[in-house]
């Protein structure tokens, strides 16, 4: 139904530096988003990670290389990172709350010239039938996990190649973030979209994932596959509470 | 699969809109050339506050200041019309696209700031406006304001050429230009356009994210905005051949501002309601200035002597009734996220 949208893309990372002002934040990071795969990062509060989404969309004083698929993006612009084909959701999900479900939708697609907008928006109210539900509604009036949806949606809407989600669980309630996950996973499946997720909930990102970093103070503390960190003492004590 | 049809009028809208229209084919008969000229102005007001729902409405800008457009509109227009000798419908037009021009120049600020800020720069301008177009004899007749030579007058097909006969003429002019605005102005902010304006409004840095130029983009809504209000200004010059300073009060651009909120931004015909609504507040203050013998607690009530006093306290009181606009009762109430 969906295969045909996404190309396969990875992105590679090396000695990333970021800093807002003099306060340096992420301190030469390396890792790579292997394509097709789900990769998450962990981390405590502060440690850095949605500064590493921030620095990978050029949305921060950074210095280091970001390659996406094959080419240099670290001095790319963030809108033409995006045209590039890497899609951000923000935390807190940055939707348009005054906009319709479907305009939202249509902002998301903004820099798309093809005639294919219409089929992509079916194509996704068919994946979050709530959505389609709720297609002329403000979006400001849906429930947080509504709203979750509604900004992978819209993210998805200029075909990244690359979907980087910035804590998709926050503030929604358990069952609700199990049933997005389960999205993300079946997204991934059926699409290959290669996808990178920042993450608190360590249980579940590494559920859903293939690879994990842990990322503390603005370094890269471990990382593996998710089912080396499930299993790994360290990370058992400090992010799954076993 | 769910359909996703384009927005539609409501059953409501299409009545209003049946009523409104039943109502302006009768004010012709039923009152003098006066009378005809005051319901018309009354009428080109709604592209003043049109072009401030434009701009803070769908576009997040707050403008204080947009009486000033209208100046602006209505000098170039009579400029136009008498200093170049252009025929009517091109000096209008030309005289809204001035208004357009100096709007997006306003607008440069407003790339740097926003809210309060922007609101103030405004605010100031419009303050500024009034000593600045004295200096500019030239175009706004200096302190005294001048007479336009040219006449507007119904084209040689009109039935008639009486006094009554050419008001009716420049009466419906002016409804088929606003008619035109209403709709131009609804088509406009459901364009892709109007999409990535609104995106904008309610997100910046989200829009800026999916590939919105904010520059371009604010800069064209700040045109389109002074641009609608210039056409109010074009269309003052049509009614009453006379430009001046004096009617471009701060306290205009104000009263502009408070009725498009009355009204309810971000909606279209919130326009329309907000200039209904203080019109009738404004008659209220009128009509009760004549109210007289009520005894002991008179003294209490002779602040209804005061036209502004009704006014001020209408609009208090429509805010407080309606915090989201007239147009604005249906539209659900937004949950934080």
């Amino acid at each position: 139904m969906v295969d045909d949208v996404f190309d396969e893309v990875g992105l590679k990372v090396e000695n990333l530096h970021a800093s807002y002002g003099s306060v340096e934040v992420l301190r030469g990071l390396d890792f790579e988003v292997p394509a097709k795969g789900v990769s998450v990062i962990l981390g405590a509060n502060g440690a850095g990670k949605t500064t590493t989404l921030r620095a990978i969309c050029n949305m921060c004083d950074t210095t280091g290389s970001v390659v996406l698929g094959d080419e240099d993006i670290s001095r790319t612009g963030t809108a033409e990172i995006v045209r590039k084909g890497m899609a951000h959701v923000p935390q807190g999900r940055g939707t348009f709350p005054e906009l319709s479900t479907l305009d939202n939708l249509m902002v998301g697609a903004y820099t798309r010239k093809d005639n294919e907008v219409k089929d992509d928006v079916d194509r996704w109210f068919e994946i979050f039938p709530r959505l389609a539900e709720r297609h002329a509604q403000m979006a400001g009036s849906l429930s947080g996990g509504e709203q979750q949806m509604l900004a992978v949606a819209r993210a998805l809407m200029c075909r990244p190649r690359l979907l980087l989600l910035d804590e998709p669980s926050l503030g929604l309630a358990p069952l609700i973030i199990e049933d997005l996950f389960e999205r993300f996973i079946t997204l991934n499946k059926e699409t290959g979209l290669t996808m990178l997720i920042v993450e608190q909930n360590a249980n579940l990102a590494l559920d859903m994932a293939d690879y994990g970093y842990v990322i503390e103070s603005g370094e890269i503390a471990l990382h593996g596959s998710a089912d080396q960190l499930k299993n790994d003492p360290a990370v058992q004590e400090a992010y799954l509470g076993a | 699969m769910t359909s996703i049809a384009p927005q539609r009028f409501s059953r409501l809208g299409v009545f209003g809109v049946a009523l409104a229209l039943g109502g302006l084919a009768i004010i012709p008969f039923v009152t003098s050339t006066t009378g005809l000229r005051q319901a018309s102005q009354i009428i080109i007001s709604v592209l003043a506050v049109l072009g401030v729902n434009v701009a803070t409405g769908y576009g997040g800008m707050i403008s204080l200041g947009h009486g000033v457009f209208i100046g602006v509109g209505a000098f170039a227009t009579g400029y136009y019309v008498d200093g170049l000798g252009l025929p009517w419908l091109l000096a209008i037009a030309l005289g809204a696209a001035t208004a357009g021009l100096s709007g997006a120049l306003v607008g440069l600020p407003a790339l740097r700031i926003k809210g309060i800020h922007l609101a103030l720069v405004t605010l100031g301008l419009a303050i500024v406006f009034q000593p600045l177009s004295k200096r500019f004899p030239k175009f706004s007749g200096g302190v005294s304001g001048k007479g336009i030579e040219a006449e507007f007058v119904a084209p040689s097909w009109w039935p008639g050429d009486t006094r009554m006969a050419t008001a009716v003429y420049r009466y419906l002019f002016c409804i088929v230009i606003v008619g035109l605005a209403l709709w131009a102005t609804w088509n406009l902010v459901n364009s892709r356009f109007g999409r990535s304006m609104r995106a904008i409004r309610d997100n910046d840095t989200a829009a800026a994210v999916y590939g919105v130029d904010l520059i371009s983009a604010r800069l064209q809504t700040f045109a389109v905005s002074a641009g609608l209000a210039g056409l109010c200004g074009a269309l003052q010059v049509v009614l009453v051949p006379f430009v001046s300073q004096e009617k471009f009060t701060p306290q205009q651009s104000l009263v502009i501002y408070a009725t498009a909120v009355i009204g309810g931004l971000g909606t279209i015909w919130g326009s329309v309601l907000g200039v209904v609504a203080r019109t009738a507040v404004g008659a209220a203050g009128e009509a009760a200035a004549g109210v007289d013998g009520l005894g002991p607690i008179g003294e209490v009530f002779d602040l209804l002597d005061e036209p502004a006093f009704v006014f001020g306290v209408g609009l208090i009181l429509l805010t407080f009734l309606f915090p989201r606009g007239l147009a604005g009762i249906k539209r659900p109430k937004r949950i934080s996220n």
